[in-house]
């Protein structure tokens, strides 16, 4: 029995019965095919849910994927391979020539993307199964009014930037030790993320696809991509009358008002501040860059070399009494404290580099938002927004070229709407 | 549909939305609780079974509460056994009833669908978007604010890691000489590992029982199987049993035992593996550079002591794993230590420790099965090489770097004992049982097919390895065959069959061959080309090691005793001035 084994679990004994313990067995190694399975499913749906949302414009058909995703993706496959988490395999190879990524990783990481590219995010529409199963429990969806959903997006851009500073620098893979779903997909896991899992699903029954929206990195690139879409989701078949029937539709706040009932000029108050957000853009980015690198060597913590080596260090001060299994571990190794103490140290600089682009990322991802914000825009139609429409197909339904192209009853509203 | 049946369908898919819905808050509530308040301790946890366990301590024979912890220890994993399946049930419950809970609330949601009436959201005002993005741009603008606030809180904390050391003052590395090492004995025969040492006391005849020729015999305090290793007045010698591995020094003029050193590694010492009783757990010969001496034991700890006995560094490089025990002796070249690690082919290798902090320099994967064989350093046209031997290569290194200059295969017994020995600028290897191969190690990669320079299949050693003063070679096979050959042909000169068993290696020196049966038979023969034994003597115990030589006598380990012996009046060769 290993050492973990016999420390999580350590065995009764039996020398006096002579009672033979069961040779612990590890599980085999899961068969290559099943991985040319998963990229072969991942393509399928992907290839079902384009047609489905831009050609057959199919609500209850993506909602069917949707149920199929959670079940093989997330329930059979237990929630890995996730094209989410495959950022930190790819960050983890960009920055470590040694360490290889399986193809079927590439595969995940990169067919989204390159989907979204051409028909929008159809992956979050029904491939994902962290998107599907919070579509799933959507039941009474409440506005989050706009301003506080363009600020809560951009969590998402600073959690990418973390989850690739942490990849590329061996601490980890926080996108998947903090994922919230895979808990519940395997019905095992910490009680923290468990309930944190059903927290989010409890949120996801008003707020529509919470995790998706303000946390999702994956979502980041995959709106990135989106949004030079060609063939995306468009709210009308035909030509938008400006019934403003689909207005409220979207319950993730993706739909573009039209600018035509409500035409909105530019003033020199928008133009002073417009000016204003690009002269701040580099000094965010700086300022970005320097807290970076001043929390970079405290989040170095999060590397097992760099904990441990602080852990003895606190030991051997006498700054805390007690051991830990590690800090005993390492006693019991005859490995000098100096070359841990160096490699740490190492560490901490490379922590502190990266952390510094990490920071001056969210610099500048904020500023650019904040410069965005100030622009103003004209849009003739009402239509999703290209890289924030997440694909569910709620909007087909309520507009009424839709509902003639299927042959459905059109209502009229009672009299015409005014701007 | 009419009217009265949507009513019904949506009154019915309400009731088991709220039917399933109890459920679901009533299952996590139960889940939650035994997660958290009603959990069991398991056996880690178990405050009552740590109690009783030390209980047991105080009371190691007390059967009844043996039998009591047995039948708690059985209880609890029953439990946790329960509990965990219990959980398990559960969580597959609440996402049945979360899937019907979400069914029928999309189906009694669908029925009161209604649809949107814009109207009712009033007119568009045109700054509505304008109003929103600004808006906007001061919560992005907070999320900038809170994430900044976040990093300054994160690095409240600094990281405290141990400061690096201060630098030393580079200090100019200091080797001893070829002379300095030739005139000493520093490693298992001697310091290019060729059994010959030319000023050498070497005494034709002792006599135990009466003292003649013995200038001192003093116990050792630890069994072991490593031969005697000599720099200037003080012998070096290392012994082990089950929980100690030692270092001991001797006075070579008096033969007092200076001090003992039992070793201490960081942490846990690893417990010894199983071993041969001819191997010993103290089989490896240690080495000296004249500052230090160096030392290996089959548990694979390695250590370096100056010579007051202090240790300087002690590291484990194991587990090992070897059919007999770990027996290669360590040797030394310039500032590193070079340990030779056969155990398998998949886990041979070749290690260099730097030899002042035992910090690893190099490390080399050798395509090598189990070996029993010490390397030597030999200097090949003005370069230094490594070599060693295992089944089946005989290999030749970069000492500096551990890079792989030349190799030659024959070597295919799987109980490879005999160290290579350097004679007549050839690498004169054994493969027990078969054949003794000349190599030239000029070459490059595998120089099987041609730099074997000869063979030969008489006298092959099978556990002693063969010496030689680069003008003759003896070979010394395990039933107590002496040969003696011309290292630049291969040609015998003579050989003679003393039938008895051997593990000692011969040595050589002043004009004499000294060979020592397991007996502790000691023959003296003439170092000529033909045959000519000069004496016999016996030394009252066992012996399988191999002498330190130098100019006032040999210095033989037995079974139990380290003996100084010499002629009394001491050989022609010990009274030649020096050169």
């Amino acid at each position: 029995m290993s050492q973990a084994v016999a420390a999580r679990f350590p065995p009764p004994e039996f020398t006096e019965t002579s009672h033979l313990l069961p040779v612990p067995t590890e599980p085999a190694v899961r068969a290559m095919w099943f991985q040319y399975l998963d990229v072969a499913v991942l393509l399928a749906a992907l290839v079902f849910v384009s047609w489905l949302l831009l050609r057959r414009r199919s609500r209850a058909g993506v909602v069917a994927t949707g149920i199929f995703s959670v079940l093989y993706f997330g329930f059979w496959k237990k929630g890995c391979i996730c094209s989410i988490g495959s950022i930190q395999n790819i960050a983890q190879a960009l920055s470590d020539s040694s360490f290889g990524v399986p193809l079927a990783v590439l595969f995940f990481g990169f067919t989204p993307l390159i989907f979204a590219l051409f028909f929008g995010r159809v992956f979050c529409a029904a491939v994902c199964p962290h998107g599907a199963l919070q579509d799933l429990v959507l039941l009474k969806p409440v506005k989050v009014p706009a301003w506080l959903d363009h600020s809560l997006r951009m969590l998402a851009w600073i959690y990418l930037g973390l989850a690739v500073v942490f990849a590329a620098t061996g601490g980890g893979y926080i996108i998947c030790q903090y994922d919230p779903f895979v808990p519940i997909f395997r019905l095992s896991g910490s009680l923290t993320m468990v309930l944190l899992g059903v927290a989010l699903l409890v949120l996801g029954v008003f707020v529509g696809r919470p995790y998706c929206r303000f946390l999702c990195p994956y979502g980041v690139l995959l709106g990135l991509a989106s949004s030079v879409s060609k063939w995306r989701v468009r709210i009308t078949p035909d030509t938008c009358t400006q019934c403003r029937l689909c207005e409220e539709s979207c319950p993730f706040g993706a739909i573009e008002k039209s600018t035509v009932e409500a035409p909105v000029r530019a003033h020199s108050a928008d133009k002073r501040r417009l000016l204003l957000v690009l002269v701040l853009l580099p000094i965010l980015i700086g300022v970005g860059a320097g807290l970076g690198g001043v929390a970079g060597g405290s989040l170095a913590r999060k590397h097992r070399v760099v904990n441990l080596a602080e852990r003895l260090q606190l030991e051997n001060s006498g700054a805390v009494q007690d051991t830990t299994d590690a800090s005993t571990a390492f006693r019991a190794s005859d490995k000098p404290l100096e070359s841990l103490a160096a490699e740490a140290r190492a560490l901490r600089s490379r922590y502190t580099l990266a952390a510094r682009w990490c920071g001056a990322w969210a610099g500048l991802v904020i500023g650019l938002k904040l410069i965005s914000l100030a622009m103003i825009r004209r849009r003739p139609d009402y239509e999703a927004n290209e890289s924030r429409c997440l694909g569910c197909a709620r909007c087909y339904q309520y507009c009424p070229q839709e509902l003639q192209r299927l042959g459905l009853p059109v209502p009229a509203p009672s009299k015409p709407v005014t701007g | 549909m009419n009217a009265r049946n949507q009513i019904m369908l949506t009154q019915g898919s309400l009731a088991v939305a709220i039917a399933s819905g109890v459920f679901l808050l009533l299952m996590g509530g139960l889940l939650l609780f035994s997660q958290t308040q009603g959990k069991v301790a398991g056996l880690t946890q178990s405050t009552q079974l740590v109690r009783l366990q030390e209980e047991l301590r105080q009371r190691p024979r007390d059967e009844a509460l043996k039998q009591h912890i047995r039948q708690l220890d059985l209880d609890l994993r029953q439990k946790s056994f329960t509990d965990l399946r219990l959980s398990h049930n559960g969580a597959l419950a609440m996402i049945a009833a979360s899937a019907l809970f979400l069914a029928s609330a999309h189906l009694a949601s669908s029925q009161q669908r209604k649809l949107p009436s814009p109207l009712a959201w009033g007119p568009r005002r045109p700054a509505e978007e304008k109003r929103t993005n600004l808006m906007a741009q001061y919560a992005v603008a907070t999320v900038f604010g809170v994430a900044s606030a976040a990093a300054v809180g994160i690095s409240s904390r600094t990281l405290q890691l141990p400061t690096p050391p201060l630098p030393t003052p580079a200090v100019e590395a200091h080797f001893p000489a070829m002379a300095e090492l030739r005139e000493n004995w520093p490693a298992f025969r001697g310091c290019d590992g060729s059994g010959y040492r030319e000023q050498s006391a070497l005494p034709a005849a002792w006599n135990i029982a009466s003292g003649q020729g013995v200038r001192w015999k003093s116990e050792v305090p630890l069994p072991g199987m490593s031969s005697p290793i000599r720099w200037g007045n003080d012998l070096f010698l290392t012994g082990a049993n089950a929980q100690t591995n030692a270092v001991f020094k001797f006075d070579a003029v008096t033969g007092a035992l200076v001090w003992s050193a039992a070793l201490h590694v960081p942490g846990a010492r690893m417990p010894n593996p199983s071993v041969s009783e001819d191997t010993s757990f103290a089989a490896p010969t240690p080495v000296t550079d004249g500052q230090r001496i160096y030392a290996i034991f089959a548990n694979a700890e390695v250590a370096a002591l100056d010579f007051a006995g202090k240790q300087i560094w002690c590291r484990n490089l194991g587990p090992l794993d070897n059919a007999y025990g770990h027996a290669s002796s360590l040797v030394i070249f310039q500032d590193r230590l070079l340990v030779q690690l056969d155990q398998g082919e998949a886990t041979s290798k070749l290690l260099a420790l730097k030899a002042s902090t035992g910090e690893e320099l190099w490390q080399t994967p050798r395509p090598i099965a189990c070996s029993w064989a010490s390397p030597i350093v030999v200097e090949v046209e003005g370069k230094p090489q490594l070599v060693t031997c295992g089944q089946p290569w005989v290999i030749g290194y970069n000492p500096v770097d551990g890079v792989e200059l030349w190799r030659a295969k024959g070597l295919d017994s799987s109980e490879l004992a005999p160290s290579p020995v350097y004679a007549g600028g050839k690498v004169i290897a054994s493969n027990p049982g078969s054949v003794v191969l000349a190599i030239r190690p000029d070459g490059q990669g595998d120089v099987t097919a041609t730099n074997v320079a000869w063979k030969t299949d008489s006298g092959v050693p099978s556990v002693a390895s063969p010496a030689s003063d680069g003008q003759r070679l003896y070979l010394l096979t395990g039933d107590g065959q002496l040969t003696c050959l011309d290292p630049n042909s291969g040609r015998v000169n003579w050989t003679h069959d003393f039938a008895d068993e051997f593990y000692s290696s011969p040595v050589i020196g002043g004009g004499r061959v000294l060979i020592v049966t397991r007996k502790g038979i000691a023959h003296i023969v003439e170092n000529a080309d033909q045959f000519h034994e000069l004496g016999k003597s016996e030394l009252g115990e066992d012996c399988n090691t191999t002498p330190a030589l130098d100019r006032q006598g040999l210095y033989l380990r037995g079974a139990k005793h380290l003996f100084c012996l010499a002629d009394s009046v001491g050989t022609e060769a010990a009274r030649r001035p020096e050169k």
